[in-house]
């Protein structure tokens, strides 16, 4: 039995739509984020690195989203190109670039105060930092749109994948940050994501993920934050 | 027979580093980037992001540093515990660390202007420094517990993705009081001390006109930083 320590809308939720997809029994344990629980001694006897999620295995605690969506799906042979298979590295490639690139950029426009090492909360430093990453974020949602387009069976409206999944996360969040530029980013520019968004959101996994963080029907499409 | 696509002393040094372990046949294609190299309609077409390293496989063209090793050694079946093993999980949470977090904020102590322009050069700079020395702590004590994907004579694709980090860590910052030297990290620094001199290394160090005599685990610090 795993077992998910997460926190509602926190990257958690994309370890819960991969395990409710996979249809795998768990176990969840909610973390006081805002309490400041996960940088407290019990956390981090289970996660070193102080961040959500963690999942309890068989194996040992399993930490970074990257990570426990690889050996998730490597264990139980589901939502993504085994190893072996010739789409596995076109696959790994773009689910490193959501990681790595796409994640990364979330995360500096998430705790821009911090990642700007900015003097004051929303002070110019920080106001120039933002505009920076969102101009990239908007330079790789292109490409992202692209790939939406090229007919991979694990980037597609018609079955979900960890990369699948990971995208959806991404593109809610990316709404939460209104800031200065309340528009500058809106998912109808990107018709074929919002295409596999809009189906990812109608399965009953996501559904259950949903209702289980109360985040409302369309979580993807239509998001709305507490 | 792979064709990878870098420049000497970047970040495709850790994919050479690799297939030199891996013994695997390849090709190395310099890019030119001081001429433009990286934003050629020939380069972009097989990397939009304009970024090195590319990797031309027999599936296709890959880049992301982390997806290039991950693949050849799934391929490959060396260079990390394999699916099933019972260190599997543990070597890819620290695989996805160095990647995720470490590999980005050591980018950041470098170009620290990329993240947010020239504006918030030095602050970012400082908050990474930060930041930094904190990953590089859990990382240390994940590899004090001894796992053979973080130990001197054993090398792994997460290990040899370390010891190139650690020589930019230390030697190319943007500031040079920000270089970080690894007598804080005894384990890092022994796995560095190891790594650093095995043939395979060896070759790549040649063959990138590398001559430092310690280049990952005490590489020269930049021109005026501190040598405590």
């Amino acid at each position: 039995m795993y077992v998910l320590h997460y926190s509602p809308d926190l990257s958690s939720l994309i370890v819960r739509l991969a395990m409710e997809e996979m249809g795998l029994p768990y176990r969840d344990i909610l973390v006081d984020f805002d309490g400041g629980e996960h940088r407290g001694a019990a956390y981090r006897a289970i996660n070193p690195t102080g961040l959500i999620p963690v999942l309890e295995t068989p194996a040992g605690p399993v930490f970074e989203t990257g990570a426990i969506l690889l050996w998730l799906s490597e264990t139980h042979g589901q939502l993504a190109p085994p190893p072996g298979d010739p789409d596995r590295a076109p696959f790994l490639k773009w689910l490193f670039f959501m990681a790595n690139t796409l994640h990364a950029d979330l995360r500096a426009r998430a705790y821009a105060t911090r990642y700007s090492g900015a003097a004051q909360p929303g002070d110019e430093t920080e106001q120039a930092f933002v505009r920076a990453v969102e101009d990239r974020l908007l330079g790789h949602l292109d490409l992202l749109e692209a790939l939406a387009t090229d007919g991979w069976l694990w980037f597609s409206a018609d079955r979900p994948s960890l990369l699948t999944l990971y995208a959806a996360c991404i593109l809610r969040w990316l709404r939460y940050f209104p800031g200065e530029r309340p528009d500058w980013f809106r998912l109808a520019r990107y018709p074929a994501l919002q295409g596999i968004l809009a189906e990812l959101e109608r399965r009953p996994a996501a559904l259950r993920a949903a209702a289980r963080e109360e985040l409302g029907p369309t979580i993807f499409t239509d998001p709305t934050f507490g | 027979m792979y064709i990878l696509h870098g420049i000497p002393d970047w970040g495709s040094q850790v994919i050479r580093m690799a297939l030199e372990e891996l013994g695997a046949p390849y090709r190395f294609a310099e890019v030119d980037w001081q001429a433009g190299g990286l934003t050629t309609p020939d380069f972009l077409a097989l990397n939009p992001f304009a970024r090195i390293p590319v990797l031309e496989t027999p599936d296709g063209t890959m880049f992301e540093t982390a997806a290039i090793l991950q693949y050849l050694s799934e391929r490959h079946g060396q260079l990390a515990p394999p699916p099933g093993d019972t260190e599997r999980a543990g070597f890819l949470v620290w695989f996805t660390f160095i990647t995720n977090q470490l590999h980005p904020t050591t980018m950041t102590l470098v170009h620290p202007h990329r993240p947010g322009g020239e504006a918030c050069r030095r602050p970012v700079a400082e908050a990474t420094h930060t930041l930094l020395r904190e990953q590089l702590a859990a990382l240390e004590r994940s590899a004090a517990t001894g796992p053979w994907w973080l130990s001197p004579d054993h090398p792994s694709i997460a290990s040899l993705y370390v010891l190139m980090l650690l020589r930019w860590i230390r030697a190319y910052p943007a500031y040079p009081d920000h270089s970080i030297p690894l007598a804080n990290y005894p384990a890092l620094r022994a796995m560095a001390e190891g790594l650093e001199r095995r043939p395979a290394v060896r070759r790549v160090l040649q063959a990138e006109a590398i001559t430092d005599a310690a280049p990952f685990s005490d590489p020269p610090p930049p021109a005026s930083a501190e040598t405590a």
